[in-house]
């Protein structure tokens, strides 16, 4: 790395502005269903893990967040709420097992628990101002496809740290 | 106050105008605009990548048919709505590729460790979009992402973001940023729906 980007607050500048990149991919991605989506922004996060001390993680996070709503353009919007609240409880449960488990569980199985918390906080948002009833409706259909986009997700992640030599010198010069 | 600063705080008044904006023709001109204001700084304008990316964002929200049927391939109907909302979210995020170079260009200063990060945060953004339509093999998906986070690294010219940090605002620095704001309100005001109730022309518009 260069002397400008050796520092702990440089990394986590830089995943969230690989966040934000990916956001912009997704958003050139359409939506077979509104609020469905893939959730490419979360790859640095699953990514991050292991990196970072919570405290830049949750960092990461904010700028994450704060970043696709700049992109999406609903950092203005109610939207941002589902976006942010999806996002810590996502944080949490990853970090958790993370934490408690380190390299017994596979970055896909850790994808799949940030997605369950994810997908379950954004429906008790949904049932709390929106949706109301309606949202036992799409619970199942919001969990399946949560689910699925989860393993592509941690799929990626597993692979990019496989094989990146970018991550193998970050990891060097984050411990 | 640093060039960095003025130019960051002009960037976002003309971000809220660009989001707030609704109408098809209004986000046309404005991403016109941020290009212009983005060769201004230093970025270099591809006409052939942009045009790839606002059409393949609008063909691809054809796949979820809204509003009137303009044709139909096959039995497969072709949306106005769902090319309209395409060519919107492509415009946004050409518009926001710009936007964050006229900002970063200058790798502004934002107060506080948070503030710290922000600023980096966009500057890094905008060497990846710039980087990324620069790489020429961009399958496997993972080694162009790994190739490009590698060439950030190698390619960050400190001494040249240090030198432009430092220079002070002049006064024909708030002259010129004051008009920027000026033109993309003035471009709001066309399209609002005090002026599309004078000319019922500007109402007909998408």
């Amino acid at each position: 790395m260069t002397p400008h980007s050796n520092t702990r607050v440089d990394l986590v500048a830089l995943f969230s502005a690989c966040a934000l990149f990916l956001s912009t991919i997704e958003y050139m991605i359409p939506k077979p269903i509104p609020f469905m989506r893939l959730g490419l922004a979360n790859i640095p996060l699953i990514i991050a893990l292991g990196l970072f001390s919570k405290r830049e993680y949750f960092l990461l996070l904010l700028l994450k967040v704060l970043g696709q709503g700049l992109i999406s353009g609903t950092i203005f919007s109610y939207i941002i709420l589902f976006s942010l609240a999806g996002s810590i409880s996502s944080a949490i449960i990853m970090l958790l097992i993370y934490t408690l488990f380190k390299d017994k569980v596979s970055r896909v199985g850790i994808s799949i628990g940030g997605a369950l918390g994810s997908t379950l906080s954004q429906l008790l948002i949904s049932r709390l101002i929106l949706f109301k009833e309606a949202t036992y409706v799409i619970a199942p259909l919001f969990l399946f496809s949560g689910l699925i986009s989860s393993i592509i997700l941690g799929l990626a992640a597993q692979r990019f740290i496989v094989m990146s030599k970018w991550y193998q010198t970050m990891k060097e010069i984050s411990v | 106050m640093r060039y960095s600063t003025l130019r960051l705080i002009s960037g976002a008044f003309l971000i809220t105008g660009l989001i707030i904006s609704q109408s098809l023709i209004l986000r046309v001109c404005i991403t016109i605009f941020f290009i212009i204001l983005a060769s201004f700084s230093g970025r270099k304008f591809r006409l052939l990548p942009n045009i790839i990316l606002l059409t393949s964002i609008s063909l691809a929200h054809t796949l979820s048919p809204n509003g009137l049927v303009l044709f139909s391939i096959g039995s497969f109907p072709i949306t106005l709505g769902a090319l309209s909302i395409g060519a919107n979210k492509g415009l946004l995020l050409i518009s926001f590729i710009y936007a964050s170079h006229y900002m970063m260009s200058s790798r502004p200063h934002i107060p506080g460790k948070l503030g710290a990060v922000i600023s980096l945060q966009f500057y890094y953004f905008d060497r990846l979009t710039t980087k990324w339509s620069l790489i020429e093999k961009k399958r496997p998906f993972i080694g162009a992402i790994d190739k490009l986070l590698l060439e950030i690294d190698e390619n960050i010219d400190d001494k040249e973001i240090k030198q432009k940090e430092m220079r002070l605002v002049e006064k024909r620095d708030i002259v010129i940023h004051i008009i920027h704001i000026f033109i993309m309100f003035l471009l709001l005001l066309i399209f609002s729906d005090m002026v599309k109730g004078i000319c019922p022309f500007m109402g007909r518009l998408p």
